[in-house]
């Protein structure tokens, strides 16, 4: 059993871990809803039904305590009668020189409407008075008759009969009457002596009926009297249940004690309350049928079900309507954190919204979001800074060849005399350095940039004894902004290696600073042997060494372009074989003063 | 709308219909009064007074407050008169009577007449069948059996070698009289029991005849069918034995009266045939309600007692003899 509970409590979870929050909500509130509101109506109709019971045993009992109280004072009259013929009359005449008829007669015209006849017996069954009828039938035999037989047996008590047809005296008028006998021993006196006899009183039948008839216990409702054997005395369907048309179930009901029972009885579940006359041991029972009681109530229990069923049915919508409530803004973010995961950190596209848990939530995670954002550009900047910072140092590193062979070509010219060329090697010397240090700055006028690659071509061409030519060419307006330190030295170098070494005196390198629309070229071509396809791609991601120059790649120069102005802005290489290779710098045109604006130094 | 909101809208429309459909059911239920009652019954007597079948009266009364009818009493101004029967029928069934309890006259037109109305109602036929109407439930006792009782009570009580037996009392206007002469002319007629009958036009006429013929039938038989000539028959002998003239005869009869009774228990009328007429009028109106109620009618037969002076005060007896009637 128990195993069998948490098999169940399992296999819900279950379910319900399968089941979206809003199909879990909305269907565990409407059961839990939908049950409460049936116990609610279940028991309602219950207590409905049992109160009414209550009052029903209430009503029976007062009912069969007024029928109780009616039939008592009926039969006490009845023994007064009896008890005035006995003591007043019986008593006081001594048959042998007095007749009991006269009394017996106005005892008998007192109280005719209760009677049909009173007579005193013999012991040997003579009638010694008779009211109002005298003569005996000639085939009545007194003695055989059970109301005598019992007076007889049990002199001490006296003995009410069952309904039975009178059929004692000769009626001239051929009446019979269905009367209850009330019998009694009694002594009689003749000539002072004292013999025993039998006083019967026939009571009218209709006065018990009277009794018991008009009773109010609703439209199926009755009473019925028995004696302790469960003999039917009188009841409404008497004749009914003489003629086997109707049963009773007075039998069993003989055996309850007083008070107010359930019973079934021919598939009919009754309320019977039952009460024990004093002194006749009769009982008088009340009968109810409960079908009659709770069918009465039958209206209202449907009425209760049907609003019950209404109520579940607007529930259920209530239900719905308070789920999706709940549970849209908590999907909603659901669907705003799996975006985050799938690396959306927008922080206004979070859903805020629904109660204030799932609002503060919201807030909460966007607030998260932003922060992590946050996070996240801190570290992009830092790993830039610190990658331009590397970069940057890469690029300020002077070759060391080339200011060896720079040198030894001033030694050269100087020991040849040649000082005046010495002189301007020199001075281009100094003014490379001068420009690659530019007080620490990192981005300088294209101006400074160019005039950088001037005096580095001017070098070059000394050591390259003319082998190649060189132009630079600029815009006015290209020279005033700003490009980054070293980054055209680099691919001035490139050709110069790479394009004019096997030049024979008809190199030509042209440098080209220009703008177009709001973006700013710098264009390094020559007209060396060019570079397969292949290769100048490989340029880029650094996979193939360099081999003679500076050392720092073309990547190393891309990258630092991006770094500085982004990634829609970097190098090309555009390069035909045989014909030549031109490397395009694409910066934006911002000029000195704008760029100074836009990015002021850190205090 | 995906399938399961359709589903679910469906769902609950049904539930909505549901409920409006039993609502609507049971104010229409409590409008139209699903009809427990009362009902409107109409008994067609075949006699010019109710009270003469009182017994059957207090049965009818008793289910009728049993069972919510209220009941209407149509009596003939001219006893046996089956046109008149015919004619009040069709008036009530065309007056809107819920149903009719018939004690039919004997002919065939009033047979036709309550095949004809039983279409229309339920029509209940007590104390005999109408003729040529076999469909009719009918509530009556077995009287053939009946006849036949009485016919063998009369020969066990012993007849003579050479007996004279008087059959009165045959209405040939009643099913239910000429049943009891077949019965008794049945056990008669095989026990090769001459008898001969007598046809009397009312009790006054067979009080007459009683008074006439009786002082001649020495230890001989007279067997009265007519409750009302049995009275007259049996105050006839009992005359005739207050006055010393010899009334040797047995009466025997069928039909019961606090007279008759009397006489019975004086030992003037030797045996009756009583039929439980209490049941036949409860039976009547019980089997009326139902066919109201749309339940097949069955012909039901209820019981008789043959009772005689001893045993009148027998509980069986003495519950049909003397009904329990207020």
């Amino acid at each position: 059993m128990k195993s069998r509970l948490l098999q169940a409590v399992r296999r819900g979870k279950l379910f319900f871990r399968q089941r979206s929050i809003q199909s879990t909500i909305s269907l565990s509130f409407t059961v839990v809803m939908v049950i409460g509101l049936m116990l609610v109506a279940g028991s309602l109709s219950l207590r409905y039904v049992d109160s009414a019971k209550d009052i029903i045993a209430e009503s029976n009992t007062r009912v069969v305590d007024q029928v109780g109280l009616n039939l008592d004072s009926y039969l006490r009259s009845m023994m007064r009668i009896s008890d005035s013929v006995y003591y007043r009359v019986i008593k006081n005449v001594d048959l042998k020189t007095g007749s009991l008829s006269e009394p017996m007669s106005l005892l008998y015209e007192t109280n005719r409407d209760q009677l049909v006849s009173i007579a005193v017996f013999s012991s040997d069954g003579k009638v010694i008075a008779a009211e109002p009828l005298f003569q005996l039938k000639p085939t009545v035999r007194v003695q055989n008759q059970d109301w005598f037989k019992k007076a007889a047996a049990k002199i001490e008590n006296l003995h009410f009969s069952t309904p039975h047809v009178e059929d004692l005296f000769l009626d001239p008028d051929n009446k019979y009457h269905w009367v209850v006998s009330l019998s009694r021993s009694v002594e009689l006196t003749e000539g002072g002596s004292i013999k025993h006899g039998v006083l019967l009183v026939d009571m009218n039948f209709s006065g018990i009926e009277r009794i018991c008839k008009n009773t109010d216990l609703g439209a199926s409702g009755y009473v019925y009297i028995m004696d302790g054997s469960g003999e039917i005395i009188y009841h409404p369907k008497q004749e009914l249940l003489y003629s086997r048309l109707a049963s009773e179930n007075n039998r069993a009901a003989a055996g309850y004690e007083d008070g107010t029972h359930l019973e079934t009885f021919e598939n009919e579940q009754r309320m019977i309350t039952v009460k024990t006359v004093g002194y006749t041991g009769w009982k008088i029972v009340a009968v109810n049928s409960i079908q009659d009681v709770t069918a009465a109530y039958a209206q209202i229990r449907q009425f209760t079900l049907l609003v019950a069923g209404l109520a579940s049915i607007l529930l259920v919508f209530v239900n719905l309507f308070l789920s999706r409530r709940i549970a849209t803004p908590i999907k909603a973010l659901e669907r705003s954190v799996k975006s985050i995961e799938d690396g959306d950190l927008d922080e206004t596209k979070i859903a805020v919204g629904g109660s204030y848990e799932v609002e503060h939530l919201g807030n909460a995670i966007r607030s998260m979001v932003q922060k992590m954002r946050g996070l996240m550009a801190d570290i992009v900047r830092e790993q830039e800074s610190k990658r331009k910072s590397e970069l940057d140092a890469l690029q300020a590193q002077i070759n060391p060849h080339f200011l060896y062979n720079t040198l030894d070509s001033i030694v050269w010219m100087t020991e040849k005399g040649q000082y005046r060329d010495a002189v301007v090697m020199v001075t281009s010397l100094a003014k490379l350095f001068r420009i690659s240090l530019s007080k620490g700055r990192n981005i300088i006028p294209v101006s400074a940039e160019l005039e950088h690659v001037r005096n580095y071509l001017i070098i070059q061409n000394y050591r390259y004894k003319n082998k190649f030519r060189y132009s630079i060419d600029a815009q006015p307006e290209a020279l005033r902004c700003v490009t980054i330190k070293l980054i055209v030295q680099p691919l001035v170098e490139n050709s110069i290696y790479h394009g004019m070494e096997y030049m024979d005196n008809d190199g030509e390198i042209k440098i080209r600073a220009y703008l177009k629309g709001d973006d700013l070229f710098i264009d390094v071509a020559d007209n060396g042997p060019g570079i397969p396809e292949e290769r100048a791609a490989a340029l880029f991601d650094g996979s193939t060494p360099t081999g003679k120059g500076s050392g720092i790649g073309l990547k190393n120069i891309r990258e630092r372009i991006q770094l500085y102005f982004g990634k829609q802005y970097g190098l090309s290489l555009f390069s035909e074989p045989d014909v030549g290779t031109t490397a395009q710098i694409h910066l934006p045109a911002v000029t000195m003063e704008e760029f100074e604006r836009r990015n002021p130094p850190p205090k | 709308m995906t399938v399961k909101k359709k589903v679910f809208l469906a769902l609950v429309l049904a539930l909505l219909a549901a409920a409006a459909v039993l609502a609507v059911g049971r104010s229409a239920a409590a409008r139209s009064g699903a009809k427990d009652g009362p009902y409107e019954i109409s008994v067609l007597c075949r006699e010019r007074s109710a009270e003469s079948r009182a017994a059957v009266k207090a049965g009818i009364d008793q289910a009728s407050n049993d069972l919510n009818a209220e009941v209407s009493y149509i009596t003939l101004s001219h006893e046996g008169d089956d046109a008149e029967q015919i004619s009040l029928l069709e008036r009530e069934a065309a007056n809107g009577a819920d149903a009719v309890v018939i004690a039919p006259v004997r002919s065939a037109k009033l047979g036709q007449a309550v095949k004809e109305a039983a279409q229309k109602l339920p029509v209940v036929a007590i104390l005999s069948a109408p003729e040529g109407a076999p469909g009719i439930p009918t509530v009556s006792c077995d009287d053939f059996r009946l006849g036949q009782s009485l016919a063998e009570r009369v020969l066990k009580d012993g007849v003579s070698a050479d007996p004279k037996i008087i059959v009165s009392g045959v209405n040939p206007k009643c099913g239910d009289s000429e049943n009891l002469y077949r019965g008794v002319q049945d056990v008669f007629k095989r026990n090769k029991i001459p008898f001969s009958t007598l046809q009397l036009r009312d009790a006054q006429e067979a009080g007459a005849a009683a008074r006439s013929l009786l002082p001649g039938l020495k230890n001989e038989v007279w067997v009265e069918l007519d409750g009302g000539a049995l009275e007259a028959v049996g105050q006839a002998k009992r005359e005739l034995l207050k006055t010393g003239q010899p009334a040797d005869a047995r009466i025997y009869g069928a039909g019961r009266s606090d007279a008759v009774t009397s006489l019975l228990e004086e030992r003037v009328i030797s045996a009756v045939g009583v039929r439980n007429e209490y049941n036949i009028g409860y039976l009547g109106i019980k089997t009326a309600v139902d066919g109201i109620r749309r339940k097949k009618g069955e012909n039901v037969q209820v019981n008789f007692i043959i009772a005689d002076g001893t045993n009148l005060y027998s509980p069986e007896n003495e519950r049909i003899l003397f009904p329990f009637v207020s």
